[in-house]
């Protein structure tokens, strides 16, 4: 009887370490930081962070984004932070170093400001020039997300996820129609997607 | 590790690739554009109006000048304003729409330019008898509509029609186009139908008696004068119209050179159904000369006589064909026809039957036509021996 029970309580404690986390990883979009010096269109960064429960990771990734555009007629530009929390499922287990192929889901949120000026013929009521702004917008999605972490050399990781995005909730109190939803992209697709290759560091918190 | 470098390349360089596809395709239409149907109360169809001009806020432009409108019709929005007043001059009156609405620019990419998007399109004011907002995002300059403009059925509106019986069976025979100068009615000072070439045509009977006088001036078939009678009754068919006097039991009285009036319906409907015809019989007694070797132009005619009326036919005229009544009292008639330079004789026998058609129109059938003389060097060719209506060719004629 003794036995059982010491059996039954050594397996609870083995199910509560195995959910136990192991380390904290953190991360940065190596995209992102690429397109500064290589786009004059697109200014922003991502910072990134898992936490491991077994084969389940808590992730939360936090972002800025600003783009332009620019022509002799008109000209946008958008500036805003975006976060995302989800969890990835990892779905190789037996790997010993704890390499990742995940499935995961995200919600992601926005906040951000738009500025948009232009010149309009019009034959009939005459040509305009407009200002318009949208500030303090808000939008929300969702996500599925696929990718790989891999472990390349003592706690550095590596890895990249593609992310489809999906159904975003556009805000229509803006005195223009929304067009690109920091962390999210153009407001007129109700599916995008996006790409992350990211680079971690990760923090061990036990074997 | 191997394995997941190259999925690392694959998905980059997926990534590179895909950048190209950010920009959204140009959207090439200006839906800045508000659409107004007019249409009838009545049975709820597409209506035609006749417009003098649609003006709008923002603009001297005047959209739609004189021009008979039935369907659809597109006047431009101002993009920058919320709200857009339209003053409709139409020939039934004028009549005024405050139509409010949302306008946001859409940034579609540097080289498309802004598209501007109208919605909430909403009519805050008018003197219409009947507005419906069908639908409330703005179209383009090619077509589609936003408001549905309803008027109130028009109670007055009376048809004529002009007909030409043959000489058949076939009842109401076919449409005659008048030659109009004009129609006048003896309470208005205006001028209907003026220079028109018209089969039918519509006049508002007087709704303040019951009684119209309506003088048609035919350049073919003369003055004809019509005085119609009517009774009216008040009824409330749509509530926004409220009472309304409808013209019912429609008598007729006149003078024409028609050959008989019919009253085909006693009440006004909307639109309008002929409610009077005027009916010509046929004319049996044509028979047509064709002149051979006549030039496409035609031939010179000075004048031709008949020896049974003093009137004169084709005088001064250029024609390929002679087309002359036949003498309905004589089993003969007699034709002189002068053409430049020569004077010639001709003499036409034929039977004569009588024959009614259509109840109302007696009518002499001439039959077994034949050339009894003429002075032709090359005689008179028969091509048909009796009479028939529309005409056909009886003799070809030369003048050589």
């Amino acid at each position: 009887m003794l036995c059982s029970l010491g059996a039954v309580a050594q397996k609870a404690d083995t199910i509560k370490n195995k959910y136990m986390p192991t380390g904290i990883r953190f991360g940065t979009d190596l995209i992102a930081l690429a397109k500064i010096p290589l786009s004059d269109q697109f200014d922003g960064w991502e910072v990134s962070a898992d936490v491991d429960f077994y084969k389940y990771y808590f992730t939360v990734e936090y972002g800025n984004w600003q783009k332009s555009r620019l022509s002799a007629d008109q000209s946008y530009s958008n500036d805003g932070n975006y976060f995302r929390v989800g969890a990835d499922v990892n779905l190789l287990l037996k790997d010993p170093d704890k390499n990742m192929f995940f499935v995961g889901l995200r919600y992601g949120r926005s906040s951000f400001d738009e500025l948009l000026t232009y010149n309009l013929t019009d034959a009939v009521f005459g040509d305009v020039a407009e200002v318009r702004s949208n500030t303090g917008m808000v939008s929300g999605w969702g996500e599925v997300t696929v990718g790989l972490r891999v472990k390349l050399w003592k706690e550095l990781w590596m890895g990249y996820t593609a992310r489809l995005k999906m159904s975003p909730s556009i805000d229509e109190s803006g005195e223009f129609i929304v067009y690109d939803i920091p962390g999210y992209g153009l407001a007129s697709k109700r599916t995008y997607w996006g790409f992350n290759y990211q680079l971690y560091w990760r923090i061990p918190v036990r074997n | 590790m191997r394995f997941s470098a190259q999925i690392l390349i694959f998905c980059i360089v997926s990534f590179l690739a895909g950048a190209c596809y950010e920009d959204p395709d140009c959207i090439d239409l200006r839906n800045d554009y508000v659409g107004f149907t007019f249409k009838k109360l009545f049975d709820r169809q597409a209506d035609t109006v006749g417009v003098l001009g649609i003006t709008t806020s923002g603009t001297d432009s005047v959209f739609y000048e004189f021009l008979n409108v039935g369907g659809s019709i597109q006047v431009p929005l101002n993009v920058t304003a919320s709200s857009q007043s339209f003053i409709f001059n139409l020939l039934t009156g004028t009549y005024s729409m405050m139509v409010d609405y949302k306008s946001q620019p859409q940034f579609e990419s540097v080289d498309c330019g802004p598209r501007i998007v109208i919605t909430d399109l909403n009519v805050s004011q008018h003197n219409f008898d009947s507005i419906q907002i069908t639908n409330n995002v703005a179209v383009t300059a090619k077509g589609g509509s936003n408001i549905d403009i309803y008027r109130c059925p028009i109670t007055n509106n009376f048809k004529l029609a002009f007909r030409q019986l043959l000489a058949d069976t076939v009842a109401n025979g076919t449409a005659l186009i008048e030659n109009l100068h004009n129609v006048r009615l003896d309470y208005q000072p205006f001028l209907y139908h003026f220079n028109a070439k018209a089969s039918s045509v519509v006049v508002p009977l007087n709704l303040a008696s019951t009684t119209t006088n309506v003088l048609i001036d035919s350049k073919d078939s003369g003055l004809s004068s019509l005085d119609i009678r009517y009774q009216f009754e008040t009824a409330s068919i749509f509530e926004v119209c409220g009472n309304q006097n409808f013209i019912k039991n429609i008598e007729v009285a006149g003078t024409t050179n028609y050959d008989f009036i019919k009253v085909q319906k006693d009440s006004i409907t909307d639109p309008p159904t002929t409610n009077v015809t005027l009916f010509k019989c046929p004319q049996t007694n044509l028979i047509e000369f064709q002149l051979a070797g006549a030039p496409a132009q035609g031939l010179l005619i000075k004048k031709v006589t008949a020896s049974y009326t003093s009137e004169v036919f084709y005088q001064d005229s250029l024609t390929t064909k002679l087309v002359l009544p036949l003498n309905e009292n004589q089993p003969q008639t007699n034709y002189t026809i002068e053409f430049e330079g020569a004077t010639k004789q001709i003499s036409i026998g034929y039977e004569r039957t009588s024959q009614t058609f259509h109840g109302q129109c007696v009518q002499t059938l001439f039959s077994t036509v034949k050339v009894l003389s003429s002075d032709f060097t090359t005689p008179p060719v028969t091509k048909n021996d009796s009479i028939q209506f529309p005409t056909v060719v009886n003799f070809e004629i030369t003048n050589d």
